[in-house]
């Protein structure tokens, strides 16, 4: 082979180095996709974090599928697809084929529940479960599927969403639809609110409403578990 | 005069030609004279293209490796680098005309059998040729990643970093590889 023939060709054909800076864009690239998914899956975790430690378990009849209807299961996929985008692109970066895979797994969920954690801590995960059910649809609609299944007003539990505060006066529409008239003590209820109406079923129109319980217990502030002084049902 | 200018050249680097060469591409030369021999024997051991295809691939190699080169990482070997950009060439062509990669014969020089043989254990009482087809036809049965780590490591003399760095894979891992692949070679060779 003629090496001369070579640099012909590369002269000839206007071949040139492709510039330093598509290179360091590429890892550039990488390396913030990486610090990105980690930084959401560590907001996944923290989401997780106050889910698990911060449901309000109402105990229905069967508290087992109560659990199961009420673990994180969306914030569960948006942590692993992270962790594996993490993984991915640290797999890809210069040096990352030189670790292990499994150190790199490792590593990528040690620093995801570290840092979730520390956003946890400060309310991260509270306020970022609460944005998503307010501003992102398909995740209000889990929610509203979840209310769905946790529906049994036979077992004196109705999960609903409060619409309008008024006074001492609360509006609560459930995942049926149907509209709640309650007054009770408002202090520490907003509009928006995902709770649970807890009580007993008189017939299939009615039903005596004993306490509200928000679904998660607040972070810091105290648990308000409301006494209604009066309850009207209308559709 | 041009004669002393290789001389000088022959006392450089490789990272050091590479600076050279993104200032001005005249140099390249030096790099394509330095590689062109062991990297044709490197295509041809791991690939069963002929010697002119191989000769094809090794010239596509070099363009590539120009138009990347500032791409390149000093703190890698060149080596290490051009081999990988080589390695991963190979198997692209390999991908795209699905020819199977095997070990050829001749690329096994009496050199390398003695080495071989004493590395991989096995009987030296018979017949050179005899031992080298046997050879051949042990390693051609191995897995295609275990192979290429017994190729690089004693046919090519790459240390395990190196390795590392040409199949970009930890360090353990080639040591794993090369474990297993030594014990399959073994196998398929008592057979």
């Amino acid at each position: 082979m003629d090496g001369n023939k070579i640099l012909e060709k590369i002269k000839k054909e206007h071949i040139k180095p492709k510039p330093r800076w598509e290179f360091l864009l590429k890892n550039y690239a990488i390396w913030i996709i990486f610090t990105s998914a980690v930084i959401i899956g560590s907001l996944a975790t923290a989401v997780v974090i106050f889910m698990a430690t911060h449901y309000n378990y109402v105990v229905t009849e069967n508290f087992l599928t109560e659990i199961l209807i009420k673990l994180p299961y969306f914030w569960f996929i948006i942590l692993i697809v992270f962790i594996l985008i993490a993984i991915y692109n640290l797999k890809h970066t210069k040096k990352g084929y030189k670790y292990n895979i499994f150190l790199i797994i490792f590593l990528s969920i040690i620093s995801s529940l570290i840092i979730g954690s520390i956003i946890y801590a400060f309310e991260g995960g509270e306020q970022l479960e609460d944005i998503f059910y307010r501003r992102v649809p398909f995740y209000q609609k889990i929610m509203q599927y979840r209310g769905k299944m946790l529906l049994h007003p036979e077992q004196g539990v109705i999960p609903g969403v409060i619409i309008e505060i008024n006074g001492d006066d609360i509006i609560v529409q459930d995942f049926r639809g149907t509209v709640w008239n309650i007054t009770t003590s408002t202090e520490q209820l907003i509009i928006g609110q995902r709770i649970h109406l807890i009580g007993e079923m008189i017939n299939e129109l009615e039903f005596e409403i004993k306490k509200i319980e928000p679904w998660f217990k607040p972070h810091r502030r105290k648990n308000p578990i409301m006494q209604p002084r009066l309850k009207e049902n209308f559709q | 005069m041009l004669m002393d200018k290789m001389d000088n050249f022959d006392k450089k680097n490789d990272k050091e030609i590479v600076k050279l060469t993104l200032k001005n591409q005249d140099h390249f030369l030096h790099i394509v004279k330095r590689y062109e021999k062991k990297l044709l024997s490197f295509i041809l051991r791991i690939s069963n293209v002929s010697l002119e295809e191989a000769q094809d691939l090794l010239q596509e190699i070099f363009i590539k490796t120009y138009q990347n080169l500032n791409d390149y990482d000093p703190s890698l070997k060149f080596s290490s680098w051009i081999y990988r950009i080589t390695r991963n060439h190979v198997i692209s062509n390999y991908r795209k005309n699905k020819n199977k990669q095997t070990l050829m014969a001749s690329e096994v020089s009496d050199n390398l059998l003695n080495n071989l043989a004493s590395n991989f254990d096995v009987t030296k009482q018979i017949d050179n040729d005899i031992l080298k087809e046997k050879i051949i036809s042990a390693l051609n049965k191995i897995d295609k990643k275990y192979r290429e780590v017994i190729i690089l490591k004693y046919f090519e003399e790459k240390s395990y970093d190196e390795i590392s760095d040409i199949i970009k894979k930890p360090t353990g891992t080639v040591a794993t590889y090369l474990n297993r692949g030594k014990k399959k070679f073994k196998a398929n060779f008592d057979k």
